[in-house]
């Protein structure tokens, strides 16, 4: 601690009397939405953190309780005074992240949590979670917690990479920054986000060595231009050297599993000039928050992977530069804020051919929101459903779902966006309220759908709609009456920004359910109205002929039969069928359906995000209707019905006769 | 160096640091852009040095000195490494103040404020040749070794310890020139650490953290501490190894088992309303180490809130002193009167934290002077502190208003106590704290705040300055003498006395004297000069500091646009007199 403390000393704590003076004693607490975000996508996107707030709004908790759980090492080992870090997505009252420690037997436990969706972090050095290849596809979806969880995790010793930088010279290279960019995951797919990136600096023979490595592919470079902040480091006097000698189109991938140390990944630099990028920044600069950073990103653009960011900040914010730039085509994105208050600017590609380039324009523009409400329908007062459901619920968990242990993600549907997109989170995830209200920021312009995950077996989302007008009024009462929204939303109002376009949720929601943003488009009023007496079904898929092989890789689609039905998305449900042919569908509304096997669709090795549920396409629609119709595998799901021995063929046998 | 009482320099510290938390690498900052575009003519040229040997490849820095950077985190402005005989030259530069530095991380450097952890100020007329900026340096050396737990499996990302054993000195921290590196003061994932560019001397080496309330330390986000062990895996400091490093030596095999884990403890406590007595669910509050006398915090973590009942659980307290203190959250009225507590060797329950409503600042800042617009536009880009003088325990507040496009900014949540105010960056764009005025009448020294008092109708005066001083110090034998540390104030004639020491700009001068203020405005300043016998250049071990000379005054009257010239002759004399050797 001491060691740390004095390193990171700055050397103008003591280098004048400004300084000293007239900083004399301030310290201050800087709150989350104001901390720069190395990640490509904020550890936290979405929802409204503009500002932190006093729990003491409107809404209290649900209920309280404990997350506990245990860390292992791979070996069987209890992972003992390890930190654990457990962070809620915080919808409207953002909370610290909570820190906990394990005992000797790896055991640690979070008690008095407030209900919400969390997500647990453990901090080993070292040391990375074990994942199966299926765990890490799934990866792409953050897994989160409810209290009354017990989370065992499994983690390995992480990779290493390490070798020697020397110049064109061959002389070792001293307390250069050597960054380690993790480009493909264990399984081989592309990654797009930097959370997986170190950066290391050589040592005095020039000696680098990046460790706690998540297994995967890396791109090794030297004299990255900074990321993350050092502040003591020169930045580099020429354009970054990919391992082994090359430029980034020629650079070599360094692998690496659990455990293993890639030695030898030694780098000779190319002594290649960098070039200069600079430009003026315009538009919605201005902040309504305390701190006005503007960040600039230079993206690659084949990869999609930020190169460098340019951070903009003081009095004169308006205008930027990347030094060292090396040849190649990027895109520029320059960003700002957070929440509601968010502001980016569309993408502007630039090749760089042996010369700088100066006068490039970034204009900010308010990016939008979308804001409503997630609410459970009262049960129906006549029919049968209720009591049998709550007796098979017993079997399982008991504790009712709290809405604000719900996940809603605003996915961009839309895989073909442009270049340089991928600066903005593009499928933020966010957790309302406990009265369920729920906001989220920071959307660029496109085509949205709301996705709920559901913290109870027993709930199905019945319908995606817009508020009428006494519900928008009643929504925006609630909105007012929240403390953490008035500060952001009444500066919003007087910095007039004539980008922002405030938009009733009839406006911009289509009769799918998909919600059109465009540039600062504020939607609100959108109702999620969540039904229970949902259905369960879970089963395996057989071979289509007795002896037979089942095809690898196929999916399972749930149709709705009722022609009424027939277009409406949240009818339809999908998912993969696991290796063991199992498969297993949750949260669906009671009906009438047809259950239709296919080959998965070929999955975009260089996409990074989920992949859009087929159901989103009113043209798949109808293909999955058509197919499903045919295949003829009926069901009719009762409400709270939990069937578990489905038995489906692929390909199907012949339809019995009727 | 000032006699800055410790609790300000590591308040001033952690402010510091958590500015620089989330100050990325500006080194593509727009001020680079700036700076160079205006190519000037002036050069630097000089050598580096170690013995007698020129040093090659070495880089040389100019940085700029703008304040909004800091030094550390100052954009280049030009750069260049030296040649086979250690001479380097930098060329075609703009008239200014820049700070300079040669970067060898592997030497210790000797000549110059980098071995205080200060930076080294160049004064540049356009046109200027300034010969000999020579640095020399020492060799540094190395320790490396390996950290491996009772059953021998490395200790990973463990701390380590050094503190520099003195002849002079009991015990010293390692020179902060070793500051480039933070991971090189942890092992790796092998247990292995090595820390070069040392400066020649004795070395205790150790990992973990001592028994005692002296050496307490919150393990924010951390591990439970191990008990302090030394090189060769002992726990007490007298029966450390000393490592011996001479220069450009390499220590190795320096390996430590560590011992057990320390001690820890719990505490319990609520957060209630200090008036009714009731527990108050949902404040987020965090603690923090502090010392034996209460007066300052040497950390703290991001913190938690209370539970439904007001209560908070603290775990993994190592013995020492403790606060815990409510974290004041952005438009909250409340404010938390600091609940100090000692862990000795047992849970501690019972704490609590006394809420009650603060108190609170409104008023609008406005600019003295100038109607242009774009000066205007930058008030709102300023970020404006409130400090609290408070009786007792100091602990960080939120008093950061946001300025309005308007000017108006409103703080609520206050402790009693004296509020002063300073704008960040100092002097940003040429405007400054001039004034503030309650009800039309000036604040002589700053603001005296009862308990829950809300104030409104204040007003913050700016000013805006274009007026330059350019000026020197001389002595009555021509020269600066060698290794002497210079630095001068500006404050306004007309600023209360009592606000003085809390208000104007400061600067280094350069070894040749030469310094430069910008930014002023039109009117009347006392410059002083403070004059510190700085250290015998080309010896590495830690000096001990001089008395400084008796500060020299006088006053000077600026006018916008204008540039000033100013003399200052230092009485070198007064050394004698007043230093001590």
């Amino acid at each position: 601690m001491r060691a740390v403390l004095q390193s990171s000393r700055p050397l103008w704590a003591q280098a004048g009397v400004a300084l000293t003076l007239r900083l004399f004693g301030i310290m201050l607490f800087l709150t989350p939405a104001t901390i720069p975000v190395c990640a490509q996508e904020p550890a936290k996107p979405g929802a409204a953190t503009t500002t932190a707030t006093a729990a003491t709004t409107a809404t209290a908790p649900t209920s309280y309780g404990t997350i506990s759980g245990r860390l292992m090492s791979d070996d069987g080992r209890p992972l003992s005074n390890s930190s654990v870090f457990l962070s809620t997505l915080g919808s409207m009252v953002p909370s610290p992240p909570r820190s906990g420690l394990t005992d000797a037997s790896g055991r640690f436990e979070f008690r008095n949590l407030p209900s919400g969706a969390y997500s647990i972090q453990p901090n080993v050095p070292g040391y990375v979670r074990l994942r199966s290849p299926e765990e890490e596809a799934e990866l792409r979806e953050r897994t989160y917690y409810r209290i009354g969880d017990n989370v065992n995790l499994t983690l390995a010793k992480g990779g290493a990479i390490t070798g020697t930088v020397t110049d064109a010279t061959g002389r070792p290279v001293v307390a250069l920054r050597v960054r380690v960019l993790r480009v493909r995951d264990a399984a081989g797919k592309a990654t797009r986000t930097a959370a997986f990136t170190r950066e290391v600096l050589t040592d005095d023979r020039g000696i680098y060595r990046a460790w706690g490595l998540e297994p995967g592919s890396y791109l090794v470079s030297a004299g990255s231009n900074s990321q993350f902040f050092n502040i003591q480091v020169p930045s580099s006097e020429e354009a970054p050297t990919y391992y082994p000698s090359a430029t980034r189109d020629g650079a070599t991938e360094v692998s690496v599993r659990y455990g293993e140390e890639q030695s030898g990944i030694d780098i000779r630099q190319r002594n290649e000039r960098g070039h200069r990028l600079s430009g003026t920044l315009s538009g919605a600069t201005e902040s309504s928050s305390n701190f006005n950073d503007i960040n600039v990103s230079l993206i690659h653009t084949a990869s999609g992977l930020i190169d460098d960011t340019s951070y903009v900040r003081g009095v004169d914010i308006s205008s930027f530069t990347f030094n060292n730039v090396a040849d190649g085509e990027y895109d520029l994105v320059a960003r700002r804020g957070y929440g509601a208050d968010a502001a980016a600017s569309a993408p502007l590609h630039v090749k760089v051919r042996g010369a700088d380039i100066t006068g490039l324009q970034l204009v900010l523009a308010q990016l939008g929101t979308i804001s409503g409400r997630l609410f459970l329908e009262a049960p129906p007062a006549s029919p049968q459903p209720a009591p049998a459901c709550e007796e098979k619920a017993k079997g399982q968990d008991t504790r009712p779902g709290a809405l604000e242990e719900t996940v809603i993600t605003a996915r961009l549907d839309d895989k073909s966006q442009g270049r340089g997109r991928w600066t903005l989170p593009r499928n933020p995830d966010g957790q309302p309220r406990a009265d369920g209200e729920f906001l989220f920021g920071s959307l660029q312009p496109g085509r949205y759908r709301l996705d709920a995950r559901l913290p109870d077996e027993r709930w199905y989302v019945r319908s995606v709609t817009a508020a009428g007008e006494t519900g928008t009024k009643a929504s925006a009462a609630a909105r007012s009456s929240n403390a953490a929204a008035r500060p952001s939303a009444s500066r919003e109002a007087s910095a007039a920004s004539p980008a922002t376009r405030a938009t009733r949720a009839g406006d911009a929601l289509s009769s799918d359910g998909s919600i059109q943003i465009g540039q600062g488009t504020q939607v609100t009023g959108i109702r999620i109205s969540v039904a229970t007496g949902a259905a369960k079904l879970s089963g395996r898929v057989l071979p289509g002929t007795e002896g037979g092989a089942l095809a690898p890789r196929l999916r399972l689609y749930l149709v709705p039969r009722e022609p009424e039905r027939a277009n409406d998305p949240l009818r339809f449900a999908e998912t993969d069928i696991r290796r063991d042919a199992t498969f297993t569908l949750a949260n669906l509304a009671p009906g009438r359906y047809w259950l239709l096997a296919r080959p998965a669709p070929e999955p975009d090795p260089n996409d990074t995000t989920p992949p859009l549920p087929l159901a989103w396409n009113a043209e798949a629609r109808a293909d999955l209707r058509r197919q499903a119709e045919a295949a003829r595998q009926e069901i009719e799901l009762q409400p709270c019905q939990q069937t578990t021995d489905i038995t489906l063929r692929y390909p199907p046998t012949a339809p019995v006769k009727q | 160096m000032f006699s800055l009482p410790r609790r300000t320099l590591i308040m001033t510290l952690l402010l510091l640091l958590s500015l620089l938390a989330v100050s990325p690498d500006p080194s593509n900052s727009t001020a680079l852009a700036q700076t160079t575009s205006r190519a000037g003519t002036g050069s630097i040229t000089g050598r580096v040095t170690s013995g007698t040997e020129g040093l090659s490849g070495i880089l040389v820095e100019l940085l700029s000195s703008q304040a909004q950077f800091g030094p550390s985190r100052a954009p280049s402005v030009a750069r260049a490494r030296t040649d086979e005989d250690g001479r380097y030259r930098l060329s075609n530069i703009a008239a200014g103040r820049y700070f300079i530095r040669a970067f060898a991380p592997t030497y210790v450097i000797t000549s110059d404020m980098a071995a205080r952890g200060m930076m080294r100020t160049v004064i540049l007329d356009e046109g200027d040749a300034i010969e000999g900026i020579n640095f020399t340096m020492m060799r540094g050396a190395v320790i490396t070794g390996r950290v491996t737990d009772s059953e021998g499996r490395p200790v990973i990302g463990e701390p380590i310890q050094l503190s520099r054993v003195n002849d002079d000195q009991p015990s010293q921290q390692v020179p902060s020139f070793n500051l480039y590196a933070n991971d090189r003061f942890s092992t790796d994932d092998r247990g292995i650490y090595r820390i070069y560019g040392l400066a020649a001397g004795h070395y205790r080496v150790s990992v973990g953290t001592a028994k005692g309330a002296d050496d307490g330390r919150v393990a924010l986000h951390g591990r439970r501490p191990y008990v302090r062990t030394y090189y060769p895996s002992v726990t007490e400091s007298r029966e450390a190894k000393i490592v011996e490093l001479s220069e450009g030596s390499e220590a190795t095999g320096i390996n430590i088992t560590v011992g057990s884990l320390g001690e820890a403890f719990k505490a319990d406590g609520r957060i209630v309303d200090a008036e009714s007595g009731q527990p108050l669910a949902g404040m987020r509050f965090t603690y923090g180490n502090t010392d034996r006398e209460q007066r300052y915090l040497a950390g703290f973590g991001p913190g938690d809130r209370s539970n439904q009942k007001g209560e908070f659980h603290i775990e993994n307290l190592s013995p020492g002193y403790y606060a815990a203190f409510l974290i004041p959250e952005a438009e909250s009225e409340w404010y938390g009167e600091p609940a100090v507590f000692e862990v000795v060797d047992a849970d501690v329950s019972g704490i609590e934290i006394k809420v009650r409503r603060g108190a609170s600042l409104s008023g609008v800042a406005v600019i003295e002077g100038t109607a242009d617009r774009s000066v205007r536009d930058k008030l709102r880009r300023l970020q404006l502190f409130i400090n609290m003088e408070q009786q007792g325990l100091e602990v960080p507040a939120r008093a950061a208003p946001r300025i309005a496009p308007d000017g108006s900014f409103h703080q609520t949540g206050l402790p009693a106590g004296r509020a002063r105010f300073n704008l960040w960056p100092p002097n940003s764009g040429g405007l400054s704290l001039l004034r503030i005025e309650r009800n039309g009448v000036t604040l002589a020294n700053g603001l005296e705040l009862a308990a829950g008092e809300q104030v409104t109708g204040l007003r913050l005066v700016l000013v805006y300055g274009t007026a330059v001083v350019r000026g020197r110090v001389v002595t009555e034998s021509g020269a600066v003498p060698e290794g002497m540390r210079l630095s001068v104030t500006a404050q306004r004639a007309d600023e209360p006395e009592a606000q003085r020491r809390y208000g104007g700009q400061g600067v280094e001068a350069d070894e040749r004297g030469r310094f430069l203020i910008d930014g002023l405005a039109t009117g009347e300043y006392i410059m002083t000069l403070h004059a510190f016998p700085g250290m015998v250049p080309g010896v590495a071990k830690p000096q001990p500091m001089r008395r400084p000379l008796a500060p020299v005054v006088q006053r000077v009257t600026v006018t916008n646009g204008t540039q000033t010239e100013v003399t200052f002759t230092l009485n070198t004399q007064a050394e004698e007199a007043g230093g001590e050797r």
